[in-house]
């Protein structure tokens, strides 16, 4: 059986956002300590022993969360995804998480350049537990936060073309139209019956028109 | 530095390729061919610039047409027969795959080697050292390998080796995939179907492989988002095999080279008949891209909803031998994430991109928050769209409102520059852009 090093848990590791006991946590290097036990060393709390069964990565999977910390006038809602290159980090970083919000697409209607958002505690934790506010309230939020997620799935944008609806999107593109929470108009037909489950799954009582 | 090296295959070495023999295309249903045909580089290069000239449709046109791959040394069947008969390995012969003439080239690591049976060179199997392997660690390939010499292969493979080797969540075997004959619609129809069911491939290979870094699962992967920047579905689909990342699970990128889909979600172990019933299931869903046409695939996805669809599905791409292996017994949970993705990833969303080309209407909620105090919004409209279409990029998204002011102003101190420029960018490549440009123009500067 092969024990792995302080050098090889930080190439892992290292520079990156895990799970210690369950909280997210920026782990900066593993090191031998005066005792030759190896410690982790974290940005936010004091350095623990090692313990395999303390340390994990979150498991994420493709789909919208909301970042907390959006400032007035930048995106709420970002997808995020993995990058299946070539890189050593287990743990999340900029090398293995790609961040797109589909705020970005309007852009180039408005002749701006791209927005990023960097990966930190506040997103490594938006993105492990993401929290989405109720259709009414994301649409309230519009305004001020141009792009919200209502869903992993599913969220609400500002409309280029409408005085008073909103666009329906999914990380991939624009689907549709919400005329109110509770009247959405599809418009990418392909997607009709999986608004009619959202709808359904979550006692939303949406009624769901093809447009 | 320790990782996993981004090697050849054996079987596709340039020692195996000798630059000089190629395959026609078609042979992976009917097995090697008797004979080789002797194909020089530069006629082959004729070949392929004469075959761009002929005006097939883009999705029935062949994967070995679209992509430029090395040709391929193939070992005949007396040449396999031969080795089976020498190595004794006749009773290693039980496994019956759908396609048993199907090519697959097989990669298997393994850590604490310390015996290999100087045999295995000679037959099937080259041995090379992998740096992301400990402890003695060593990579068994093999040539390209008909499917009904894969059970004596793996056999051979594993008896040569001393009895503690060792299986550490470092080491993994992979499985390339013979998919040159497939057209880019079979290629489509098998990227779907696997998008859909990949859950289920963890599942049977080994989930805890999901996390890997080597072996990232496509529903999580930002591949997935390329697969539908474009309005045509050609380009999403060249585009994403050509950029693959090589750690994906379902890697594309070996289509590019070898003509070969690489499956690397099996975790090391040298248990053979799961080893069997995993190529065997990647087999079948190469039949069933085969025998799907993309028609009937689009069908498949937009009906896919109940359990008993999904259901259904699983045993149509599978059979009846092969699905009660896999664990069905969530099917909705598993699939429902990959349905979704498939739906948004078949089809091309027109109405998107057409909202994407207008300009923004005035009293639009998009708009309305980009209202500039002392400015008209026509004006706005029109910087707004200026910028759009030249894609200047004039200000940053989080700028203030006097950025776009003195944009504005800059616009209008500098009129003739500016309408000189778009007239020479736009006069000869789209006078519509151009007539476009210029009306903006008129309005931004019309004070």
């Amino acid at each position: 059986m092969y024990n792995e090093s302080a050098d090889d848990l930080s190439r892992k590791y290292g520079n990156s956002y895990v799970l210690w006991n369950g909280e997210v946590q920026y782990c900066s290097e593993f090191r031998y300590n005066n005792k030759d036990v190896i410690v982790v060393i974290f940005s936010d709390i004091e350095e623990q022993v090692y313990d395999p069964r303390a340390l994990s990565v979150p498991s994420l999977e493709f789909g919208f969360f909301n970042y907390s910390k959006a400032p007035t006038g930048f995106p709420k809602c970002w997808s995020h995804s993995r990058r299946p290159k070539r890189q050593w980090h287990r743990g999340i970083c900029e090398a293995n998480t790609h961040l797109e919000s589909p705020w970005e697409r309007m852009l180039n209607l408005l002749g701006k350049k791209n927005i990023a958002l960097r990966v930190d505690k506040v997103v490594v934790n938006n993105m492990v537990t993401p929290v989405f506010p109720k259709i009414a309230e994301a649409l309230e939020e519009l305004e001020r936060f141009k792009c919200v997620a209502i869903s992993t799935q599913y969220a609400v944008c500002l409309h280029p073309q409408h005085a008073t609806r909103a666009l329906l999107t999914t990380p991939f593109s624009f689907i549709g139209e919400v005329v109110s929470p509770r009247e959405w108009i599809v418009k990418h037909h392909v997607m009709l019956q999986e608004i009619v489950d959202f709808s359904n799954r979550n006692n939303l009582g949406i009624d769901v028109y093809a447009g | 530095m320790p990782g996993e090296p981004s090697t050849v295959p054996s079987f596709l070495s340039n020692e195996a390729l000798g630059g000089i023999v190629a395959v026609p295309p078609g042979s992976l249903t009917s097995g090697p061919p008797e004979q080789y045909y002797q194909l020089p580089s530069a006629t082959a290069s004729k070949i392929s610039k004469k075959a761009k000239l002929v005006q097939t449709p883009f999705m029935e046109r062949r994967i070995n047409e679209v992509f430029r791959q090395n040709a391929i040394h193939l070992k005949t069947n007396e040449f396999h027969e031969e080795m089976v008969t020498l190595h004794k390995l006749d009773n290693a012969t039980s496994f019956e795959f759908a396609s048993p003439n199907s090519l697959v080239g097989i990669e298997v690591e393994v850590e604490n080697i310390k015996r290999i049976d100087p045999n295995l060179i000679l037959t099937w199997w080259v041995i090379e050292e992998d740096a992301s392997l400990r402890n003695n660690g060593r990579e068994f390939k093999t040539c390209p390998l008909p499917l009904k010499y894969v059970e004596p292969a793996l056999t051979q493979l594993f008896n040569g080796l001393n009895d503690d080797r060792d299986f550490s969540n470092r080491t993994s075997v992979h499985v390339h995939q013979d998919v040159r004959s497939f057209s880019m619609e079979n290629l489509f129809v098998l990227i779907l179907t696997y998008m859909i069911i990949e859950p289920l491939m963890f599942r049977f290979a080994d989930s805890s492989r999901r996390k890997s870094i080597y072996c990232v699962p496509m529903n999580s992967a930002n591949t997935l988002l390329k697969m539908c920047k474009h309005t045509d579905l050609e380009q999403s689909l060249y585009n994403s095999v050509s950029s693959c990342e090589k750690y994906s699970a379902l890697n594309l990128g070996p289509i590019n080279t070898f003509g070969t889909l690489e499956y690397r979600h099996m975790s090391g172990t040298d248990n053979i008949p799961k080893l069997l019933v995993w190529i065997s299931l990647i087999n079948k869903l190469k039949i069933w891209a085969y025998r799907t046409s993309l028609e009937d695939m689009f069908r498949h996805v937009s009906t896919l909803n109940t359990s008993s669809a999904y259901r259904e599905f699983i045993n149509q791409i599978f059979g009846d031998k092969l699905t009660p292996l896999l664990d069905i017994s969530n099917l909705p949970r598993d699939l429902e994430q990959g349905v979704y993705n498939a739906k948004n990833i078949a089809f091309v969303n027109k109405w998107h991109f057409e909202l994407l080309n207008k300009t923004p209407a005035k009293d639009s909620t998009l708009m309305r928050v980009q209202k500039i105090p002392g400015i008209s919004e026509a004006t706005i409209i029109a910087y707004h769209g200026l910028a759009g279409i030249s894609g200047m990029n004039i200000t940053l998204d989080t700028s203030t409102d006097e950025v776009i002011r003195h944009q504005i102003v800059i616009i209008r101190e500098r009129e003739e520059e500016y309408r000189r420029y778009f007239k020479e960018r736009f006069e000869k490549s789209s006078a519509k852009k151009l007539n476009l440009t210029l009306m903006y123009m008129d309005t931004i500067c019309a004070v």
